[in-house]
């Protein structure tokens, strides 16, 4: 009985763990967690930035991105537009984009299409840090970069939520 | 808000499964899925004379509501890629089957792309300029390690590239 009872715990013990091993892999990014500070990105003007470094006066934005990726390019230009009226009320933004052979396209796409937005070089490493499967993926981080919202992929309208969300974490 | 907060939850990140081979005298199929799509790819024959070529055929099924992008896009296209490193070079073009016409309604655009079953054939022969090549006086096996590298977008989401590692062993005969 003892030798059974043994047996029903080491048994117990292992679906535990591999309960909590299959968790652990299904772990999201919610949005009562701080934001995990990204290690010093370089931006396209050369020079290095930490998540320090970008965090808003009063909120921010970081977008994951590449510039091929369809759904970046039907909701940038309402981003940018986003930027442009936050921005002069404690709004931060930078992308970063995680396609490293995708970098020599960046420059002429931003011009192309009037992006301000600060950009900022990362690679598939980054993606995986923030467990990104898809882009665009949106934080909105407070001042003290906590993740105040989430937001992945796009479609019309989308924008409005962003915008409500960007108008709340400013005290609007 | 809270749908894209569930994708998030409910995606593992860059999900293959392990490759199931399938071995017959004329080539061998590896069979891998990942969460956008199922591909069987296939290198025949598996003896290369010198001189000769080996066929690489990947079928490929995008799984229900994703579409992957075809050349003449402008988005990252689905293609076969053969290692940096790799002994071996394409003789031709990759060939594409006709792709249909994707609406992508975000941007109002007509896109290139496949969202029903379809292949890819590639013509692959040892790369006379690398030196393992010359000269063969006896079999030599050699691994030919290639890709499948492909974007794949749903109604809602474009997910990260992913590129699919494919080998075989070849063995070159004089």
């Amino acid at each position: 009985m003892p030798r059974h009872q043994g047996g029903l715990r080491t048994t117990l013990s292992i679906l535990l763990v591999a309960i909590v091993a299959a968790l652990a892999t299904l772990q999201p990014v919610t949005a009562a967690e701080s934001f995990k500070p990204f290690k010093k990105l370089k931006a396209l003007d050369g020079s290095q930035q930490s998540l320090g470094d970008v965090l808003g006066r009063k909120a921010t934005l970081v977008v994951f991105f590449f510039p091929t990726c369809p759904y970046c390019n039907a909701a940038f230009p309402e981003v940018q537009k986003i930027y442009d009226r936050y921005k002069d009320q404690g709004l931060s933004m930078v992308w970063i984009n995680v396609l490293p052979d995708e970098e020599k396209l960046i420059a002429p796409w931003r011009a192309q299409h009037g992006y301000t937005a600060p950009v900022l070089l990362g690679n598939r490493s980054v993606a995986n840090d923030y467990k990104l499967r898809m882009t665009p993926t949106h934080f909105l981080l407070d001042a003290k970069g906590a993740v105040l919202s989430t937001h992945a992929g796009y479609s019309a309208g989308d924008e409005k939520t962003l915008e409500r969300d960007v108008q709340q974490a400013l005290g609007q | 808000m809270a749908a894209a907060a569930v994708a998030l939850l409910g995606l593992r990140s860059g999900a293959q499964s392990p490759p199931r081979v399938a071995a017959n005298p004329q080539g061998r199929t590896l069979s891998i899925s990942t969460d956008h799509l199922t591909v069987a790819a296939t290198l025949a024959p598996l003896q290369l004379p010198h001189g000769g070529r080996v066929t690489l055929t990947a079928a490929v099924t995008p799984k229900a509501g994703m579409h992957v992008y075809a050349p003449g896009s402008r988005y990252r296209a689905v293609a076969i890629k053969l290692a940096a490193t790799s002994p071996f070079r394409f003789e031709a073009p990759v060939e594409y089957p006709k792709a249909g016409l994707y609406t992508f309604k975000p941007l109002n655009e007509q896109v290139p792309a496949y969202d029903t079953p379809f292949r890819l054939i590639a013509q692959i022969v040892l790369d006379t300029s690398k030196p393992i090549v010359t000269p063969l006086r006896r079999p030599l096996p050699i691994t030919l390690k290639a890709s499948l590298d492909y974007q794949a977008c749903d109604n809602r989401f474009c997910y990260l590239p992913e590129s699919i590692p494919l080998q075989w062993t070849v063995t070159s005969t004089p």
